[in-house]
C-alpha cells in the first residue's frame, strides 16, 4: 500500500514538474489570462478523468487496493466560498498551491521550502481552530454533533470524501 | 522565485520573499483545510466527481487568485 503510494506520489509529482505547474511564471501568466496554459491542463486532466471516474462508479468496477469506488459528495456549505477565498489569495500571491509547492523544491526552488512550511502552519492553525471552536459548541450543548463529526457509514472500498 | 526578480529588474531580498512565501503558504494550508480540499482534491478529483461543492471551491479559488494577480500586477505598476 505505502509502495503504490510512492509509486503514484512520484508520478504526480513527475508529471506536475514536467507538465511546468511547479514554475512560477506559467502559473503567474495563465492568472493574468497572458495564456491559458494551466486552464488547459487543468481542464484535459478533468476531461481524463471526468468519464474514468463515473465509468468505475457506474459500472461497478473493483479498484485495485480497495474494492468498489464509492463517491460521498459532502453538503454544500459556505465552507467551500469561505476556504476558497483564503486559498486563492495565497495562490495568486505565491503562484502555487499544495502539491506544486511541494514538487517545485525537487526542482530546485529551494524558496519553495518557505511555502511549505506555511502550508503546515496554516493546516495545523485551522486544525486548532476548528478544535476550539468545537469545544466552546459542545459545551453549550452537549446533545448536538459537532460540525465534522458527523458519522458517517464508510463501509469497505475506495471513497472520495468531497 | 529567481523569476520575481527578473521581471522587475529589482531583486527582492530573500527574507522577504521567504516572509512572503511564509504567509501565502499559510493562507493556501488554512484555507484548503477550510474548505476540505486544494488544487488537486477539489479542482481535479471534486470537479471529475462533479461534486458540486468541489465546483464551487474550485469557482471560488480561481477567481480570488485570479483577482489577486490582477491586483498585485496593478498595486506593482506590473512589475509582478
Amino acid at each position: 500500500m505505502i509502495a503504490i503510494g510512492l509509486l503514484f506520489g512520484i508520478a504526480f509529482g513527475f508529471l506536475l514538474s514536467a507538465g511546468g505547474l511547479t514554475d512560477y511564471d506559467t502559473v503567474h501568466d495563465s492568472l493574468l489570462f497572458r495564456d491559458a496554459y494551466v486552464f488547459l491542463v487543468m481542464g484535459s486532466a478533468v476531461l481524463v478523468a471526468m468519464p474514468l471516474l463515473h465509468l468505475l462508479k457506474w459500472r461497478r468496477w473493483v479498484t485495485p487496493l480497495g474494492g468498489p469506488l464509492t463517491i460521498t459528495p459532502s453538503k454544500i456549505g459556505s465552507k467551500f466560498v469561505r476556504g476558497g477565498l483564503v486559498f486563492g489569495v495565497g495562490f495568486g500571491v505565491s503562484g502555487t498551491c499544495a502539491a506544486p509547492a511541494v514538487a517545485m523544491v525537487g526542482t530546485g526552488h529551494v524558496a519553495g521550502l518557505a511555502t511549505i512550511a506555511g502550508l503546515f502552519a496554516g493546516i495545523a492553525l485551522r486544525g486548532a481552530w476548528v478544535t476550539r471552536a468545537t469545544a466552546s459548541a459542545s459545551t453549550r450543548n452537549d446533545d448536538q454533533l459537532a460540525p465534522g463529526s458527523a458519522s458517517a457509514d464508510v463501509t469497505t472500498g475506495t471513497v472520495i470524501g468531497l | 522565485m529567481r523569476s520575481r526578480t527578473s521581471r522587475s529588474g529589482r531583486p527582492v531580498p530573500t527574507s522577504v520573499l521567504v516572509l512572503i512565501l511564509l504567509a501565502s503558504g499559510l493562507l493556501i494550508g488554512y484555507g484548503a483545510r477550510w474548505m476540505g480540499g486544494c488544487t488537486s482534491g477539489h479542482g481535479l478529483c471534486g470537479v471529475s466527481a462533479l461534486a458540486v461543492g468541489s465546483v464551487v471551491a474550485t469557482a471560488t479559488f480561481f477567481s480570488t487568485a485570479v483577482a489577486t494577480t490582477f491586483l498585485l500586477h496593478w498595486l506593482t505598476g506590473g512589475a509582478v
